[in-house]
């Protein structure tokens, strides 16, 4: 029965209306019905008698009342989608949004700051090259100094000791500060200055352990680097800082335009969808992440009026503070998960859409009459003129390349 | 802390203070009386109804009314079909300062028939004892047994002195309004 509903009313609505609204409203009515089913008399007694018990007619008509109610408060709610979604990612007034900014901007610092040392730490590691050079000079310093003359040992050994240290922070994937490698390459060319590196055998070992050591600490370094720079761009765009951390999930798409092509993608947007709908399974697939955020979007809202509203039933109607705890902390507890959710589906959805104008971008300048850019060069100037002439109405002159009949 | 944990931990606390003011388990709860119970009735489930169309959760508060109003006696007469809770419970009966003779009962009464309010006869012996009629006053527990406390003044003068025999109560008729 269900199936056949549901394919049904496929044929009236589309399946991203049916997957992002209708289903988070009937999964929503179902376990809300059911929790007060079992807590509210009432309605367990109404249940009971008009559609658990009730006669087949009876129980139909109610049912199917209930969802046709589901069905216009699931329209509802994609009617309410942009809005919805809009305030999770924080459009808000000036002075409320003041509010959580700088959080969202330590936390962008936070990253833009290990990224920094990361970058730090990569540049000081090319003087390694530097490092050998002079371990080198040494060797060759000691050798002509004091020939044959054999290193005394000390015990501990203060630069197997310090290689050591560093060794165990290699195992456990720690970091390996380049002025640290660089003290100990000091060390083994102080050493290797005052005997004969050829009859000191132990030096040998030293350079190899230390040369490992500097290839792990610079692989680290740009492993890392390529991290969180990754974590900077899928986190924050390049424009005005967003309060919520889905608002800055949607600012890394724009953000991308920007910092690739210099483009400003939001005039374009519309334009660039015209041009993916003509490729089926493009089209699909963005609408497919879309509406899965929409399913998000509409659980996280869902989650918070249930609570809201069981919140009020435990506080005023049916008296229980187990209940009311329950509600009014769990909820919301609940719809956070939904947002953190909605907010890392966002960031496919982004993917996607970078995707979609990397693949597209040519055929809308196409349909745009415009000329190919040669170079990328080319094509940064050519998208920067045309969002001055379209934002701003400055007059940039195109040459128009019309399809030859 | 940032401003999102702030507001979080304010309405968290807000929220508590919210569920500090509200009860663990509904203490509006309640059952309805089947008759007139007199003060000092001892209490037991055939003397009252449970209210229908109770919550899962009403269903269990419920139960833990009626264990708590068990073997409890009422503190203030309650007309039939009124509302019995927690509050009208006590753990004793409130006699008055006068003399009581006990009559003991080897098996538990059916409490809907005697109980506080009912009239007896009792005899001991051939011989009855209450000429009137008495009042039960209350009845309470003595290890297994069951004691009947009626006034002293509804009996005889004369035949409390005899303890050879064992007073037999009967049930003359059932606890009413007055």
């Amino acid at each position: 029965m269900l199936s056949t509903f549901l394919t049904q009313l496929q044929s009236y609505f589309s399946k991203y209306f049916i997957v992002g609204s209708f289903f988070p409203m009937l999964a929503f009515t179902f376990l809300n019905g059911l929790i007060a089913y079992f807590l509210i008399g009432r309605w367990h007694h109404w249940a009971d008698e008009n559609i658990l018990n009730a006669t087949a007619s009876g129980a139909a008509f109610f049912t199917a009342s209930i969802v046709v109610a589901i069905l216009l408060a699931a329209y509802v709610l994609a009617a309410l989608s942009t809005f919805l979604r809009r305030i999770l990612e924080g459009q808000w007034s000036e002075s409320l949004r003041a509010w959580f900014v700088p959080a969202q901007n330590r936390r962008r610092e936070a990253i833009a700051t290990q990224l920094s040392a990361e970058g730090r730490e990569m540049a000081d590691l090319r003087y390694a090259l530097a490092w050998e050079e002079k371990i080198k000079d040494a060797w060759a310093e000691g050798r002509r100094t004091h020939p044959t003359v054999k290193r005394p040992t000390p015990d501990p050994d203060p630069i197997a000791v310090a290689l050591e240290a560093l060794e165990q922070q290699r195992d456990k994937y720690g970091p390996v500060p380049a002025e640290e490698l660089e003290a100990v390459a000091g060390q083994i060319a102080a050493g290797l200055e005052t005997c004969d590196g050829d009859t000191s055998l132990e030096f040998n070992g030293y350079n190899v352990r230390l040369k490992a050591l500097v290839q792990y600490a610079d692989d680290r370094a740009r492993a890392r680097y390529a991290r969180l720079q990754n974590e900077l761009n899928s986190n924050f765009g390049l424009q005005e800082l967003a309060p919520t951390k889905m608002g800055n999930v949607a600012n890394t798409v724009q953000g991308y335009a920007i910092r690739r092509y210099h483009c400003n993608l939001e005039i374009v947007w519309s334009n660039l969808q015209r041009i993916m709908a003509k490729d089926d399974k493009a089209s699909a697939t963005l609408q497919e992440a879309k509406t899965q955020l929409d399913f998000l979007v509409a659980c996280c809202w869902l989650s918070l009026v249930s609570a809201a509203a069981w919140s009020i039933i435990f506080a005023f109607f049916d008296p229980n503070r187990a209940g009311f705890l329950l509600a009014a902390l769990g909820g919301p507890l609940i719809a956070y998960m939904w947002y953190r959710a909605a907010a890392e589906q966002y960031r496919s959805f982004a993917d996607l859409v970078m995707t979609s104008l990397d693949t597209f971008r040519f055929d809308l300048l196409r349909q745009m009459r415009m000329k190919l850019p040669v170079d990328v060069e080319d094509e940064r100037t050519m998208w920067e003129h045309l969002d001055k002439l379209t934002t701003f109405g400055e007059l940039q002159n195109f040459q128009y390349e019309h399809p030859k009949q | 802390m940032t401003t999102g944990r702030f507001l979080a931990f304010v309405y968290a606390v807000a929220m508590l203070g919210v569920a500090w003011f509200l009860p663990w388990h509904g203490d509006a709860s309640y059952v309805r009386a089947v008759r007139y119970l007199g003060a000092n009735t001892r209490m037991a489930r055939p003397l009252w109804t449970e209210p229908r169309d109770q919550s899962v959760t009403g269903r269990l508060e419920l139960g833990r009314l009626e264990d708590e109003l068990v073997g409890k006696y009422l503190r203030r007469p309650v007309e039939a079909d009124a509302r019995l809770s927690r509050a009208d419970a006590m753990p004793w009966p409130d006699l008055p300062g006068e003399e009581i003779v006990q009559v003991l009962l080897d098996e538990e009464p059916d409490w809907l028939m005697l109980n506080q309010g009912s009239t007896v006869d009792v005899w001991i012996g051939q011989k009855r004892a209450t000429p009137q009629y008495a009042v039960v006053q209350a009845i309470v527990a003595s290890g297994r047994k069951w004691i009947v406390l009626l006034r002293r003044k509804d009996f005889a003068a004369d035949v409390l002195g005899n303890t050879a025999d064992k007073p037999a109560l009967h049930l003359v008729r059932l606890p009413h309004k007055p």
